[in-house]
């Protein structure tokens, strides 16, 4: 596997007006090409640790850094965002603040704009992540008029076109309807089917998750507690809702069935599940 | 109202460099100018804002809509513009202390364009230029790029914002907040419940807005224009009939008349 | 020591007391000057008579401000500022700014200009007088962002006037007037928490009744000297638009800002945004 793109050691973050550390000690390796999805309840440090990760602590976000973050051997903290261009993109929560054009051309091309970029460069990024994300007949819209999940779609592209080797997305479903969730995930699981790129998410829909993660990463109150493949994680049910996370469904009926001593394997993938009943 | 705001159309004023209509805005008001005094003349400056307010996709009706609006402060203000040449020209009638006359009427009339016809120019201006121009456009003419950035940001952001005032207000009216209840103080402070949870949004928008500009890269760099706006014939050919027409238009209204 | 502190809460609740009295004393004499003449009741409203009255002297007076204020503007914009000491770099310039900067500039503005053009002002006389209740922003977003803020509000105005239909040249006096506004508190009130009597005292001073006084001249001396180009008469900016402006920065401010303050300053500074946080920080 090589080198890893991330690495998380011994980190202590806090924001300048909070009192106590909000990420404790918390160390974490992700490998290149690796999707590693994030998950914990609210307040457990998801946020935080992608900030940090995208060198916006201290650097936007005032606050305290002790402990080694690299991406891609890049020393983030040190650096701070403004030199990561083209290593790492973050995508947010609120889709709403996140697009702040009136052109879903001039959000695509902000990026590559801001960065100074020839205009011809800028013009092939737009016209990259046009095509990558099948984006054309969004092109001349005005943002203000598509919906939550089409808006989290552009911030995605948008993000893209700096061409970043990690991809962080802090929960870029939980504003968004049925439709729009689904629309994102599978823009998500694509990016990272067909482009290989290191992704970071926070994201809650565990049946998605159990489907696309290689590793599923459960903080609690500033750490990892768990950390794994997606079957090993889930398996254990107890441990895991503990912490304040839902299973898969089917893992908590089987979990369910196995206390009145029914001896089966716990699935955590719905054709597992079906293959489990079929005994 | 939001009368001034960009609106995505495809009409000809949409389509003018944003240069061709800075020009445009320029010879309007020297034109308005220049007929200030003589209300007939001024005539052909508004008939123009007409016809583009029509060319812009707004409709002409919007100018009838703003006099309307402004309406009890425009007749105050012609009116005193009137009694103040009233001792020039022919009477034409009196109302209590108040002398018109013919000259006073061209003189009202003449202000009232110059009051109105800069106005609506300046809406054909800002509903037609997309704020990605204007930036480029404020750049320019030397405003700071970070200001100019600033302005436009705020511009594009408008729309959510009204739409969270005006999600603020009636949740507050649904339960039961009357504004207009009260004398003049207690009606101001009726206005606490909605300013406060509007304020209170905006400080948790700061730090995710901030946070999308870094990932942005906003203000970094040398900022690139890919979408610059292009001179065109089109652009030359307005650029000319306007310098012509209200050239024209200012040198008859700079002559002695009457 | 306590001596000097027991003269300084004399002081503090005198100002406060002037403030109210002020707002009260321009409600009043409004509402005389309407009754005892309906049709025209500028005629006999004692600002409009002062204003109108002593033109030539607030011409003069105007330029004064005039010049003054968009020196400051342009000062505090290039990253310095007046102190005892003369011109020092304050930090806080437009080179200066960061995305936070920016980002507060323009939410500040688009929730100002938001409020203004959403809310109904609250009219006294149709098309002449009204209280504009969102005006109460623009010195808490001064004291609480710093010039951030002030842009802010100069933008915020902006944007209302091309909302409400009715930019024009005229527009350049309320950008820097609402500039004015909020930087008079920021920049002259010492404690900005509106916690303590000193706080509010100095607020009611320069965030109430200086800050009237100056953004209405302001805002009226340019009105004045582009009267060729914008088209309003003399009688119409001195006797009706400054006495509005002064009555309605008096009010308003005497009335909602404090209140606001109190409330909103420690949410601003629980979420890091309070400006001399965020400078120290740097
Ligand atoms: N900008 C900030 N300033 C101060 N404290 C913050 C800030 N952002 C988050 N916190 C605090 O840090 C802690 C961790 O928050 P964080 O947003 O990282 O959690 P999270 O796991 O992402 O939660 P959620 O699921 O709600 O997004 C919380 O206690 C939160 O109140
Ligand atoms: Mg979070």
């Amino acid at each position: 596997m090589g080198s890893p793109a991330v690495v998380v050691k011994d980190l202590y973050v806090k924001y300048a007006v909070s009192v106590e550390w909000i990420l404790k000690g918390l160390s974490l390796n992700v490998n290149r090409g690796e999707m590693l999805i994030l998950m914990g309840p609210s307040g457990c440090g998801k946020s935080t640790l992608l900030y940090v990760i995208a060198g916006l602590i201290p650097w936007v976000v005032p606050g305290e850094v002790d402990g080694e973050v690299s991406v891609e051997g890049l020393n983030v903290t040190d650096l701070g965002y403004s030199k990561l261009a083209g290593v790492v993109g973050i995508v947010y929560q609120n889709p709403e603040m996140q697009v702040i054009t009136r052109s879903v051309k001039e959000e695509l091309a902000m990026v590559p704009e801001n960065l100074g970029l020839p205009k011809d460069e800028v013009v092939s990024r737009v016209e990259w992540v046009a095509d990558a994300l099948d984006l054309h007949r969004y092109l001349d819209r005005d943002p203000q008029s598509l919906s939550g999940g089409e808006k989290q779609l552009i911030a995605i592209a948008s993000v893209l076109t700096m061409k970043p080797r990690v991809l962080l997305l802090d929960e870029p479903t939980s504003m968004l309807d049925h439709k729009g969730t689904s629309l994102v995930l599978e823009v998500v699981s694509q990016l990272k089917r067909e482009h290989g790129l290191t992704i970071i998410a926070a994201e809650h829909r565990v049946e998605w998750a159990v489907e696309v993660a290689d590793r599923i990463a459960v903080m609690h109150e500033g750490r990892i507690v768990l950390i794994g493949e997606p079957q090993d994680v889930f398996s254990r049910v107890d441990e895991i809702e503990k912490y304040g996370v839902r299973p898969p469904g089917v893992s908590e009926v089987v979990y369910c069935l196995r206390r009145k001593s029914i001896e089966i394997p716990v699935p955590v993938r719905l054709k597992e599940a079906v293959e489990v009943f079929r005994l | 109202m939001s009368s001034g705001l960009y609106v995505e159309r495809e009409t000809f004023f949409h389509k003018l460099d944003p240069r061709a209509k800075l020009v445009w805005l320029l010879l309007v008001l020297v034109a308005s100018i220049a007929t200030q005094f003589n209300g007939l003349k001024g005539i052909p400056v508004f008939a123009s804002l007409v016809v583009a307010l029509s060319l812009s996709g707004l409709g002409a009706g919007l100018a009838a809509l703003l006099v309307v609006n402004a309406s009890a402060f425009l007749a105050a203000v012609t009116l005193v513009w009137a009694s103040m040449y009233s001792n020039q020209g022919n009477l034409l009638f009196s109302l209590g202390f108040l002398k018109i006359t013919d000259y006073g009427l061209l003189v009202a009339l003449g202000k009232f364009f110059l009051i109105i016809c800069p106005v609506l120019a300046f809406v054909v201006f800002f509903s037609s230029t997309k704020p990605y121009h204007l930036t480029w456009a404020l750049e320019r003419l030397g405003v700071p790029s970070k200001i100019a950035l600033t302005f436009t940001l705020a511009l594009n952001l408008l729309p959510s914002a009204l739409r969270a005032v005006k999600e603020v207000i009636d949740a507050q009216k649904a339960r039961g907040l009357a504004l207009d209840r009260g004398g003049p103080l207690q009606r101001l402070k009726n206005h606490l419940p909605i300013i406060v949870p509007v304020i209170s949004k905006l400080l948790s928008d700061v730090w995710d807005l901030s946070m999308v500009l870094a990932s942005r890269f906003v203000g970094l760099a040398k900022r690139t224009y890919v979408f610059e706006p292009s001179w065109r014939l089109r652009d030359t050919l307005f650029v000319l009939a306007s310098t012509i027409f209200y050239g024209g238009v200012a040198t008859w209204g700079l002559q002695p008349s009457l | 020591m306590s001596e000097a502190k027991s003269s300084a809460r004399v002081l503090v609740l005198f100002s406060v007391l002037l403030g109210v009295l002020a707002a009260a004393l321009v409600v009043y004499a409004f509402w005389q000057a309407l009754t005892a003449n309906p049709e025209n009741p500028w005629s006999s409203f004692i600002l409009s008579q002062i204003f109108f009255g002593y033109r030539d002297m607030m011409f003069v007076v105007g330029a004064v401000i005039w010049i003054l204020g968009t020196l400051v503007f342009v000062v505090e914009l290039l990253g310095l500022t007046f102190t005892r000491r003369g011109l020092t770099k304050s930090g806080t310039g437009i080179a200066n700014w960061g995305v936070i900067d920016v980002a507060l500039a323009a939410l500040s503005a688009a929730v100002y200009g938001g409020l203004l053009a959403a809310t109904a002002p609250i009219v006294i006389v149709p098309g002449f007088t009204w209280l504009r209740p969102a005006n109460s922003l623009a010195p808490i977003f001064g004291m609480f962002f710093g010039i951030p803020g002030c842009i802010g509000a100069a933008i915020g105005n902006l944007i209302a006037d091309i909302v409400g239909g009715f930019f024009g040249v005229g527009s350049f006096g309320g950008f820097i007037g609402n500039f004015l506004i909020a930087y008079l508190p920021y920049k002259f009130v010492k404690d900005h928490s509106f916690s303590s009597s000193q706080s509010i005292g100095e607020f009611y001073a320069w965030g109430v009744l200086i800050q009237a006084f100056v953004s209405a001249v302001y805002i009226c001396w340019w009105l004045n000297v582009t009267e060729a180009i914008v088209g309003l008469p003399l009688f119409v900016v001195w006797g009706i638009i400054a006495p509005t402006i002064f009555t309605n920065n008096i009010v308003v401010n005497a009335v909602l800002s404090p209140v606001l303050g109190r409330i909103l300053y420690p949410l601003v500074k629980g979420r890091g945004l309070y400006w001399r946080d965020r400078v120290r920080v740097r």
